[in-house]
């Protein structure tokens, strides 16, 4: 007998073909899909979800070598008070500041204050020698803050010795905030790099070939591992488990941000009141320096995925933290029309519209496709697991600039397996006894994911609470209590593509996966309603076959009928009817 | 006899009193540690007079000058100074132009909040400049 329900409509004679049905359906979701995805629909609401995922995989993955080799130094509102100082800070406190610097030796240094005021001249020539003393003949690049091309505005008593570099910032990505970082500001020998670019181009030990005119724009991995340093001053304190689960259930898992940087970071202070402080020592000798401020009522604020607002150098600094760590693998964002992104974007949601075809009535001749892999040799399955075990084995104990194409293998066997279990499995139905029982087991599961969340919150943080339970909690509970397996493999197979496209040579910034997973829900959902409304419309045929009764002429009805049957899914009765007339044959 | 007996009671509660309330003053008033300069990091050092603006250096020290330690204590007036010793001469220097035998750290900044949502506010700050001179 067969699983799958008897559609009246799919067996009446006439209508759109299988093939022509699935053709219509694939354009039709397709269609659905991009829609969704173009206009934002699904994934700026779902961005924190994944946000939020992309965050606790960042905490515990993202390496450290950038945040050692970058340090903020910060000028904070309290600092002008400590420095009986005023807003806007004098040029002789900032060239005092660049002294101080120097007297560490940093390897480069970012200064985020634009000089474009008219000051007199003895204060020009002040900082203007700082800035020298501080680039000691060239070795240490100076970069000062400036507006875009072509005029620069920074005075020019200042540039004798240091560079300007574009600071501008780019747009926000709704709660996400700043998530891209551009190359530079203009064209040709108006061509001005930003920050991060200028100072990774100058970077000598090791150097880091990023070249800012023809680099590609990148998308910002916000590190949020808090640097030891600031959790000896800062208040790094977050919200407990409960807001957080609050938050989480009514707005969103972004909407408690964490309050310390990434950044290592010391203040004005520190850096002018200390002599033979090891710790200002270590943050400045030899690293990057980027020296900014957080006074009140300015701007100069950015957000972020991970932090509460931050002071904007901090922009910079994570830009720069992203290409010492991630070299020429920095990740690429998706502003070009025609990228590399845009094509990921449309496989994988190609991928999910296939799965959505297959997926619970999949159409005859895909079974037939399909499941002629059953028949392939054990001793093929095993060589090409044996392949894919290898691939993954090689990309984690060997990173390359090949990771990614090491992948795909494993990949796309991922994908065959997915679209022939897709295929094969049918969905059993329940028993009675089977249906109390998974009823418990739901509510069991959910109350352990709870009890989980508090705990692991409260010692771990949230990030960490939504990738080791939240996450594996659901898919426990698609697995086990909503017998969805396929749903389990095919957002497997999404996350596995996300990784792939994350890895060199295509670094890509991580995918939106639950913007997928989400439309595949959704479709899934919407595809099983019109079926069903196709199946009630046969129903009423059956009971009212004539056009009067509809009240619309014959061939309105006919085309109706045309219409409804593009919405049943799988051919399971016409095969039925094949093999039916084989036999009488 | 008793009299007197009483009054050295007294006496040494008053004592004991006295010495509890010396030792809490004490604990209280900022400690004037001693220090010693071991290292020039500049070139050329710049020495101010303390009781001056501290704008302009009373004289400059060179580093290749200095031969041995000057002791010094930090500055309770600013935070960014240390006072020392040089030839006799009491003299304030930047903390940060020197090495010290021990750390010296000027600030007190604790439980400090760097990232935090603002409130918004549509007014521009607008102070000008050597308003604080």
């Amino acid at each position: 007998m067969s699983p799958y329900r008897k559609s009246p409509l799919s067996a009446a004679a006439g209508g759109p073909s299988p093939l022509l049905r699935t053709l219509v359906q694939f354009v039709g979701l397709s269609m659905l899909g991009a829609f969704l995805f173009v206009f934002h629909g699904i994934s700026l609401h779902l961005t924190p979800w994944s946000q939020a995922i992309v965050n606790g995989i960042v905490k515990y993955a993202y390496p450290t070598r950038g945040q050692d080799d970058t340090t903020v130094v910060l000028f904070r509102e309290d600092n002008l008070r400590d420095l009986k100082e005023s807003y806007p800070v004098s040029y002789e406190r900032h060239a005092e500041v660049l002294e101080a610097l120097s007297v560490y030796e940093p390897a480069a240094v970012f200064v985020d204050f634009a000089f474009v005021d008219a000051r007199s001249a003895d204060e020009v020539k002040r900082l203007g020698q700082a800035l020298c003393d501080l680039s000691s003949g060239g070795k240490v690049p100076v970069y000062l803050a400036a507006p875009p091309p072509p005029s620069t505005g920074i005075n020019p008593g200042l540039l004798a010795c240091a560079k300007p570099a574009s600071a501008q910032m780019d747009v926000d990505r709704g709660v996400s905030g700043v998530l891209t970082y551009d190359r530079g500001a203009g064209q040709g020998a108006n061509f001005m790099p930003t920050p991060a670019f200028a100072l990774a181009a100058a970077r000598k030990d090791p150097p880091i070939t990023v070249k800012p005119q023809n680099a590609e724009p990148m998308e910002i991995i916000w590190g949020n591992h808090v640097s030891d340093l600031n959790k000896k001053w800062m208040n790094c304190t977050t919200a407990g488990p409960l807001l957080h689960l609050k938050h989480m259930l009514r707005e969103t898992p972004l909407a408690a941000k964490r309050t310390c940087p990434h950044t290592r970071t010391i203040s004005v202070l520190h850096l002018l009141g200390s002599s033979g402080d090891a710790d200002v020592q270590e943050a400045v000798q030899g690293k990057a320096v980027f020296y900014g401020a957080s006074f009140n009522m300015t701007g100069d604020r950015v957000n972020s995925p991970v932090f509460d607002e931050l002071p904007g150098v901090y922009l910079h600094a994570m830009a720069y933290d992203n290409l010492v760590t991630f070299r020429d693998d920095y990740k690429r964002s998706d502003r070009e029309n025609l990228s590399l992104s845009g094509v990921v974007n449309v496989l994988l949601l190609l991928f999910t519209v296939v799965l959505l075809l297959l997926v619970d009535r999949p159409p005859a001749f895909a079974k037939r496709l399909l499941g002629r892999l059953a028949q392939v040799s054990p001793r093929v399955k095993w060589l090409a697991l044996g392949v894919a075990v290898l691939a993954v084995t090689l990309t984690v104990a060997v990173p390359s600039s090949l990771s990614a194409v090491l992948l795909l293998m494993p990949l796309l066997l991922g994908v065959v397996a997915v679209l022939h279990l897709a295929t094969v499995t049918p969905r059993p139905r329940a028993s009675a006894r089977q249906f109390l029982r998974r009823g418990v087991l739901g509510v069991g599961v959910v109350a352990v994911v709870v009890l989980l969340f508090l705990v692991v919150d409260s010692r771990y943080g949230i990030e960490a609470t939504l990738l080791l339970v939240v996450l594996p909690g659901y898919f426990v509970y698609k697995a086990l209590v909503a017998r969805d397996v396929l749903f389990v493999a095919t957002t497997g197979i999404l996350i596995g593509a996300a990784i792939v496209s994350f890895l060199p040579p295509i670094n890509l910034g991580p995918r939106n996966i639950v913007a997928y997973v989400a439309f595949f829900e959704v479709a899934r959902q919407l595809m099983q309603r019109a079926e069903g409304a196709a199946t009630k419309y046969s129903r009423l045929r059956q009971e009212y076959p004539e056009a009067k009764d509809w009240g619309v002429a014959a061939w309105a009805l006919g085309a109706l009928s045309w219409l409804f049957k593009l919405c049943i899914r799988g051919d399971d009765e016409e095969r039925r009817d094949a093999t039916r007339a084989s036999v009488a044959a | 006899m008793r009299r007197g007996r009483v009054s050295r009671r007294n006496l040494a509660l008053v004592v004991v009193l006295l010495a509890t309330v010396s030792a809490a003053w004490a604990a209280e008033l900022p400690k004037v540690e001693s220090l010693k300069v071991t290292k020039l990091r500049m070139e050329k050092v710049a020495l101010y007079l303390c009781d001056g603006e501290r704008k302009k250096a009373e004289r400059e020290f060179a580093r290749t000058d200095f031969r041995e330690p000057w002791p010094a204590t930090q500055d309770a007036t600013s935070p960014l100074f240390l006072r020392v010793t040089v030839e006799g001469h009491e003299y304030c220097v930047k903390a940060f132009t020197v090495d010290t035998d021990k750390a010296v750290s000027a600030s007190k900044e604790c439980n400090t909040q760097v990232a935090s949502q603002q409130p918004r506010t549509a007014a521009t700050r607008g102070v000008g400049v050597g308003c604080s001179q």
